[in-house]
Order: C-alpha cells, then sequence, then structure tokens
C-alpha cells in the first residue's frame, strides 16, 4: 500500500498528496509522514514546488481533521444523548472539563509528535462538544508544523527518507506507549489513595 | 508501606487489570524505543535507503549520488531522458520483475562509485609500562 501511494506521486503529484494526506488525517491507514519524507525528497530535486507542496499538504490535513471533528460532533449527538440519560455520575460533565483544560495541547501535539492519535482526537474533541474555532486554531498550527518539519526533514535527508520515517514512527508509537503508562499509573495511584472504587 | 500493601490486597479485578495494563504499556513503549535505536543506528554510518518500487531514476541517482545517466544505462534507457515513471511501474511495463531492475541498477551504482579508502594503518602498540 505504502509504495504504491508512493509510486503514484511522481506522476500525479500534488492531487494524489492531497487525497493520501486527507484520507490519512481522518484515520485511513496510509503513511502520511513518509509521504511528506518522499515529496520532501522530491522538493530538493527540483521534480516538485515548495511552497504548492507545503499548502496543498497542510490544507489537506487540516480539510481531514475537521471531517473527523464533524463526524465527533453531530454523529455522536444520538450516542451521547442516551448515555447521558443514564450517567448518573456526570462521568459525561467530567469527560467534557477534561477536554476543555488539556484539549488545546492534545489537539497541538497529537498533529506533529504524536500522529498516531491525531484521529481519535479529532472525534473525541467532536464528541466533547469542544468549541470549533479552537479547535481550527490548534489543529491548523499543529499542522504547519507538522508539513513544515518533516518536507524540511525529506529534503535533508532525501536519501533516506525510508529510515527517517520508521524512526519517527517508533518514536510517535514509543510516546503513545508512555503516555497510555502515564494514564493507567495515575488510575492506580488514585486507587491506593483512596482504596479500590 | 503496610497501609499500601493492604490497599493492593483489597484490589479488585478492574486494579489487576490496571497494573496489567500499565506494563502492557510499559513493555510496548520500551519495544518501540529499541525499535527507535535500530533506525537510528541506520543513519550513522549513512546507509542509503534501499532501492524501491516507487523509487524514480531521479530519486535513486540522487540518493547514491551517481548521475542520471547511470541509472537510465542500466535499466536501458536513453540518457537524458528524464523519465519520472516509478521504477516498479518501468519494470511491469516491460514484463520484467523488480529485483531483475533493482540488481542491474545496484551493480550499476557499484560499478560508478570509487571504492572506499583502504583503512589507516593500526597505530603501534605502547610501550608497556613499568
Amino acid at each position: 500500500m505504502n509504495d504504491l501511494v508512493l509510486s503514484w506521486i511522481p506522476d500525479y503529484g500534488l492531487p494524489v498528496l492531497f487525497a493520501a494526506l486527507s484520507l490519512a488525517a481522518i484515520g485511513l491507514p496510509l503513511p502520511g509522514t513518509l509521504l511528506l519524507l518522499a515529496v520532501g525528497s522530491l522538493v530538493s530535486q527540483g521534480e516538485l514546488p515548495l511552497w504548492p507542496v507545503v499548502a496543498t499538504a497542510t490544507s489537506a490535513a487540516v480539510l481531514g481533521d475537521q471531517v473527523g471533528y464533524v463526524a465527533g460532533r453531530w454523529g455522536g449527538e444520538r450516542l451521547l444523548g442516551g448515555i447521558e440519560r443514564h450517567d448518573r455520575g456526570g462521568r459525561l460533565a467530567q469527560a467534557r472539563a477534561l477536554a476543555e483544560r488539556w484539549g488545546a495541547l492534545g489537539i497541538f501535539l497529537s498533529r506533529w509528535l504524536i500522529g498516531p492519535l491525531g484521529p481519535w482526537v479529532n472525534l473525541s474533541s467532536g464528541l466533547a462538544s469542544y468549541s470549533w474555532a479552537r479547535f481550527l486554531l490548534w489543529d491548523v498550527a499543529g499542522e504547519v508544523l507538522w508539513v513544515a518539519l518533516y518536507v524540511t526533514a525529506g529534503k535533508v535527508f532525501s536519501d533516506q527518507v525510508t529510515v527517517i520515517a520508521d524512526l519517527s514512527s517508533s518514536l510517535a508509537w514509543a510516546l503513545v506507549g508512555v503516555l497510555l503508562a502515564a494514564f493507567f499509573a495515575w488510575r492506580l495511584a488514585r486507587a491506593l489513595r483512596h482504596g479500590p472504587a | 508501606m503496610s497501609s499500601i500493601l493492604a490497599r493492593v490486597q483489597r484490589f479488585r479485578w478492574q486494579q489487576w487489570l490496571l497494573v496489567v495494563a500499565l506494563i502492557a504499556a510499559l513493555a510496548f513503549a520500551a519495544l518501540q524505543v529499541a525499535s527507535m535505536v535500530g533506525h537510528a543506528r541506520a543513519l550513522y554510518p549513512l546507509r542509503n535507503d534501499p532501492i524501491a518500487p516507487w523509487m524514480t531514476v531521479a530519486h535513486v541517482a540522487h540518493a547514491f549520488h551517481v548521475p542520471d545517466a547511470v541509472i537510465e544505462e542500466a535499466i536501458g534507457m536513453p540518457a537524458g531522458s528524464s523519465d519520472r515513471r516509478p521504477l516498479g511501474y518501468i519494470a511491469r511495463q516491460r514484463g520484467e520483475t523488480f529485483e531483475v531492475i533493482r540488481a542491474r541498477i545496484e551493480a550499476a551504482i557499484a560499478g560508478a562509485t570509487p571504492p572506499a579508502p583502504p583503512a589507516p594503518p593500526a597505530p603501534p602498540p605502547a610501550p608497556a609500562r613499568r
């Protein structure tokens, strides 16, 4: 799959980049980071123009993220309506408060540092009714950074794009593991402090 | 300390599930870090990406620091043809396997790249201390 999408880039250029990055942002298993590195390499060889690449990649990623947010916000309303009726402990309100408190950081970091969480953060931001204006602001900021970072890396390491893509993927998943471990440790610490619920 | 142990002994299955999840998450993170180290070691000393079907003639020439003509000649294309098709596509069009094309390109790159300079002589052994 990776090879197939990558092989379309030299021939079809920006339209393929746009389609692939939008679908990757929605959550389809497409190699977004590897694509950015590959187009960075093509930019360094003069095969693709830099600024149209940056504009296309950023707008594609932002568009895909908005689709995820909208799906969570409007598709999740019915689901949440059902949960809210049975939610006596106010867990949903807690989740919304958590989104308000940590949402901006989560959205920003999941664009460029912990990419595997990106589609889930889009959906959960919509589900938690996080402000769309603020979602868009942090989304654009994070995606601009992601695109700039990896297109530049592709230009600099143009002969080692697959190694850099593997490295960044392992880093992102390691961070996901650390975040999950921190969450479980926090829940355990609470159980130890207050006794099992 | 003893009160913590007492609380651990009162854990229900939900808390033990959290313990298992915590260990699994830490093991997963450790595996990813090990994989990261492996990838980072591939960067130094400089090692090129293996030639893949999505790469073009220009990409391979750029990555291996040889003129485009070396790659073009290896796959039987006229020099300066500036063909932007991926190598996998070129192989399919010719009814060849990609591996055959890759082997020809690798041989051509090896022929075009000057051999590495011989390693410097080892320093003489240090005199024994008294």
